[in-house]
């Protein structure tokens, strides 16, 4: 994709089947895809596509293959891991134009959407119905539902509802190939293994999905949302344990550190309180009986690990305000630093404090501060470090204190990542929870599906001499939701 | 096929000659072979690739199912190896030989359980459930066992031993193969171990059971039982004579009143779980079919005037079983099942009926031939098990 002449010609080609506006190949126009949620190593594409149905896809498809050019699907660009970029060059697959929800049917529980359509949307649209889309990633009012289907995305909420993958019935997909495949179907348990469970969560590299048949999730009955204040993180992760270990599943358990809280109030003034260590946002849901049970249960732990404060939201204002405080909190970090960094690593729950004190220690060590924000009752944390990206040495650090975490996380028995996906970012620390072998067996399936390698090259695997890519060198992320 | 004295010769040149058995009644191979170390079992594969020899994985045999015949067995029971628990983690990586009941003992212990209830007998193991993806009552709340696992451990088409997933109750690292390996009935490889996560064990349990006097009034009862403002651990519908809707409430017993008020007066309660799956009567044709939960009303109908049929239904899921004695009702519920857009697999039939597992094939079944044949290259486990080549 390196000479002019080679583009014309694929744009020539793709010109045969796309109108004129649904190619960019001006630079002033690529430029908006040079990255996703990464942002020190870009890419432009050297062509951004914008199909508007599956036949325009595959036809996109085969063209590339013909010319023997890289490309890849992309979403809202929201995501953490570099999943979405073209890192080799090629054709970007820009799917904001597959938007429409195609069909909702409340008797079999299920929407049929296109890849493009926003997360809230489909929760928004069926809310009245007294249904929503469970996956509940903190991006979800701009990421699309193809890119949780490709991450496997997660949220605060999957504690209790679990991830993508538990969501998604069936697929409708360009294969690398170019052929037009559907896997899964309307109901469970299609004869066979399991494709949609391997696609889902597979970053992009084994096809493009087109149409998606998401199950819908019935609205809880009854809500209540606890705000637990902490004069220690270690004192909140036991109660976190204790939860967990009570036998209570929350529809959510969030930890949100000091720094975090500052950022969180210089932003947005919710009222948390700027001299605590910690707070844990704790949401139940269920029968109302239940959840008097539960609501006291946890109100006990709480009181027996040393909580401060405990404070029910009294209203749905008050805890749309806790929410918000939780869900916006890390774009309110950029009113405490100038550049952060954020990981994605899990840990065994029990293993919480650990890693927290752990981390704080590990960015002590390289100078710099470490935030967490965590989906702590699934064990998965989101350090965020904080640093100046006009200093290298800074930059440096801020790369080295997420290695040694994300170490750290596996060492304790945890994994690289638990809702971002490992894209770029992490490929290279792959071998970290996977032998050899391991890998060899996940790149037999890439095999089957992408034996080419042009779809979606160099992600999640680590460079090899036996690929050729050129190295990419570690990348930061620009922050973005978590 | 190779004689039996040079296959008998052939295991004892990689496994102890107690670990070895001559053929068993009802485990269709020459030779059930018992290893007790992970080793013996990478052993054994490397002599499948080398002489080309096939193995049909297992733990007790009781789900093998199979019309195929296999030149050795692999079971995974007497692996010396133990569960390992984290109770505050609520984790627990299993090896695949371990009876399902000896894990559940094990876990209740500390109230905790694998949210799974297939129908079991006291040998049934975890990696015979796994490997059939079986499921019972919790289904219709906790899903299968992919929902379920975090982690398996198998050894794989060339001997080595390999992992996917995590023993962590979240995580997107990699490709999730643990996916196929469940439901997969040992066709890409042996399973090890698996990772499970747990729930927590409801400290009371309801039980109630409706008496219905139509297919219509049950599946109003089993939708209004869906919908109670209460831990519904499990709706039922079954029929043999009658329709029956049993629900399983995780709760005190002051949840029956409200069960009474909103759905009917006329319910028996007890204090088990629902256990339906183990009631109805096994007949000579046994099948598992999913329907989309629109149609399951349709295809209800067009099936409940079968004699004999004996029918367990999962209506909040769209999952049924049915056993039945004609070949005949075989393919009517297949044309049924099909035209409603779902699917089914025949679970058990006659020695002498000979129709394949799936009678509607599924989407995707050339890719499913693609992944066999890279993943077990050498065509050595459980061949043609699923049918369809796989």
């Amino acid at each position: 994709m390196s000479k002019p002449s080679d583009n014309s010609q694929l744009i020539r080609n793709f010109s045969e089947i796309l109108g004129s506006e649904q190619i960019l190949t001006d630079p002033a126009d690529r430029i908006v895809y040079e990255c996703d949620g990464l942002v020190l190593n870009k890419r432009m594409p050297d062509v951004v596509v914008l199909p508007r149905t599956t036949e325009e896809i595959a036809a996109i498809v085969k063209i590339c293959n013909q010319h023997d050019v890289p490309y890849l699907a992309r979403g809202a660009g929201t995501g953490l891991s570099g999943g979405a970029v073209a890192y080799n060059g090629g054709v970007i697959l820009q799917l904001s134009r597959m938007n429409q929800i195609l069909e909702i049917d409340y008797d079999d529980e299920i929407a049929v959407v296109q890849p493009g359509v926003v997360n809230i949307q489909l929760s928004d649209l069926t809310t009245e119905a007294g249904y929503h889309f469970a996956p509940d990633p903190s991006s979800q009012k701009a990421c699309t539902i193809g890119g949780n289907v490709a991450e496997n995305a997660g949220g605060p909420h999957t504690l209790k509802y679990g991830v993508t993958t538990d969501h998604i019935l069936g697929l409708t997909m360009v294969m690398p190939d170019g052929s037009v495949e559907t896997f899964g179907g309307r109901c469970e348990d299609i004869p066979g293994y399991d494709l949609v469970g391997l696609m889902v969560g597979s970053e992009g590299t084994l096809g493009i999905v087109t149409e998606i048949t998401a199950r819908l999730t019935m609205n809880p009955k009854t809500v209540q949302t606890f705000l637990a204040v902490y004069d220690s993180i270690e004192a909140a992760s036991r109660a976190i344990t204790q939860i967990i270990a009570s036998g209570i599943i929350p529809a959510a358990l969030e930890l949100i550190d000091s720094l975090v809280i500052e950022a969180v109030e210089k932003h947005m003034k919710l009222g948390f309180p700027t001299d605590a260590e910690a707070v844990l946002l704790i949401e139940i849901d269920g029968a109302p009986q239940q959840l008097a049970d539960e609501a006291e249960q946890i109100e006990k732990i709480c009181q027996e690990s040393g909580v401060r404060k405990f404070k029910k939201a009294r209203d749905e204002q008050e805890r749309q305000n806790l929410w918000r405080g939780r869900k916006e909190s890390v774009g309110a970090l950029g009113k405490i630093t100038q550049a952060f960094y954020t990981n994605d690593g899990v840990v065994p729950r029990s293993k919480l404090p650990e890693i927290v004190r752990r981390d704080i220690e590990i960015g002590k060590k390289y100078g710099l501060r470490v935030a967490h924000l965590c989906h702590a009752g699934d064990g998965n944390i989101h350090p965020i470090i904080l640093y100046n990206p006009d200093e290298e040495q800074e930059v440096k650090a801020a790369l080295a204190v997420s290695e040694e975490i994300l170490k750290t996380c596996v060492e304790l028995g945890g994994s690289l990542t638990g809702e971002h996906g490992i894209g770029t970012e992490k490929r290279e620390t792959f071998g970290l929870m996977f032998s050899d072998d391991d890998q060899e067996q996940m790149m037999r399936i890439r095999t089957v599906f992408n034996p080419d390698e042009l779809l979606n090259p160099g992600k999640i695997f680590p460079i090899g001499a036996r690929c050729g890519e050129a190295k990419i060198n570690k990348t930061i992320s620009r922050g973005g939701w978590l | 096929m190779t004689s039996p004295e040079k296959l008998q010769s052939r295991l004892e040149s990689v496994l102890n000659s107690e670990e070895i058995q001559s053929a068993t009644s009802g485990i269709p191979a020459q030779f059930t072979v018992y290893p007790e170390n992970r080793q013996h079992i990478c052993e054994l594969v490397k002599l499948a690739v080398a002489d080309g020899l096939t193995l049909i994985p297992m733990g007790s045999g009781s789900r093998i199912n199979s019309a195929g015949e296999f030149d050795i067995a692999v079971s995974t029971s007497k692996l010396n190896e133990q569960m390992e628990h984290s109770p505050a983690d609520m984790v627990a990586t299993i090896p695949t030989g371990t009876a399902f009941t000896t894990a559940q003992s094990a876990l209740r212990k500390h109230h905790q359980r694998i949210a799974l209830d297939p129908p079991v007998n006291d040998s049934s193991t975890i990696g015979g459930i796994v490997s059939t993806n079986d499921w019972g009552t919790l289904r219709h709340r906790y899903g299968t066992a992919k929902n379920s696992i975090l982690a398996t451990t198998i050894v794989k088409g060339d001997g080595k031993i390999v992992k996917a997933g995590a023993k962590v109750v979240k995580n997107v690292s990699g490709y999730d193969l643990n996916k196929l390996y469940i439901g997969a009935r040992g066709s890409l490889g042996i399973l090890l171990d698996v990772t499970f996560r747990l729930h927590p064990l409801p400290e009371q349990i309801q039980t109630g059971t409706i008496r219905c006097d139509s297919l219509d009034e049950a599946l109003l009862a089993a939708s209004t039982c869906s919908r109670l403002p209460l831990n519904v651990e499990s709706v039922e519908l079954t029929k043999s004579s009658d329709w029956e809707v049993t629900v399983t409430i995780a709760g005190s017993s002051e949840t029956i009143k409200i069960v009474e008020e909103s759905v009917a007066e006329n319910v028996s309660w007890n204090s088990e779980s629902g256990k339906s799956t183990t009631k109805h009567k096994v007949g000579i044709y046994y099948v598992k079919a999913s329907i989309p939960k629109s149609k399951l009303k349709l295809f209800l109908k067009s099936v409940s005037y079968f004699d004999s049929l004996s029918l367990w239904s999962l209506p909040n899921v769209g999952v049924c079983r049915l056993s039945f004695e004609d070949a005949v009702q075989l393919t009517r519920i297949s044309a049924s099942v099909e035209s409603s857009g779902g699917f089914m697999e025949v679970e058990q039939q006659p020695a002498n009926s000979h129709f394949p597992r799936w009678l509607i094939t599924p989407p995707g079944l050339e890719w499913m031939r693609r992944i066999k044949s890279v993943l077990d290259p050498h065509g050595i486990f459980a061949p043609g098990i699923l049918g369809e080549d796989l």
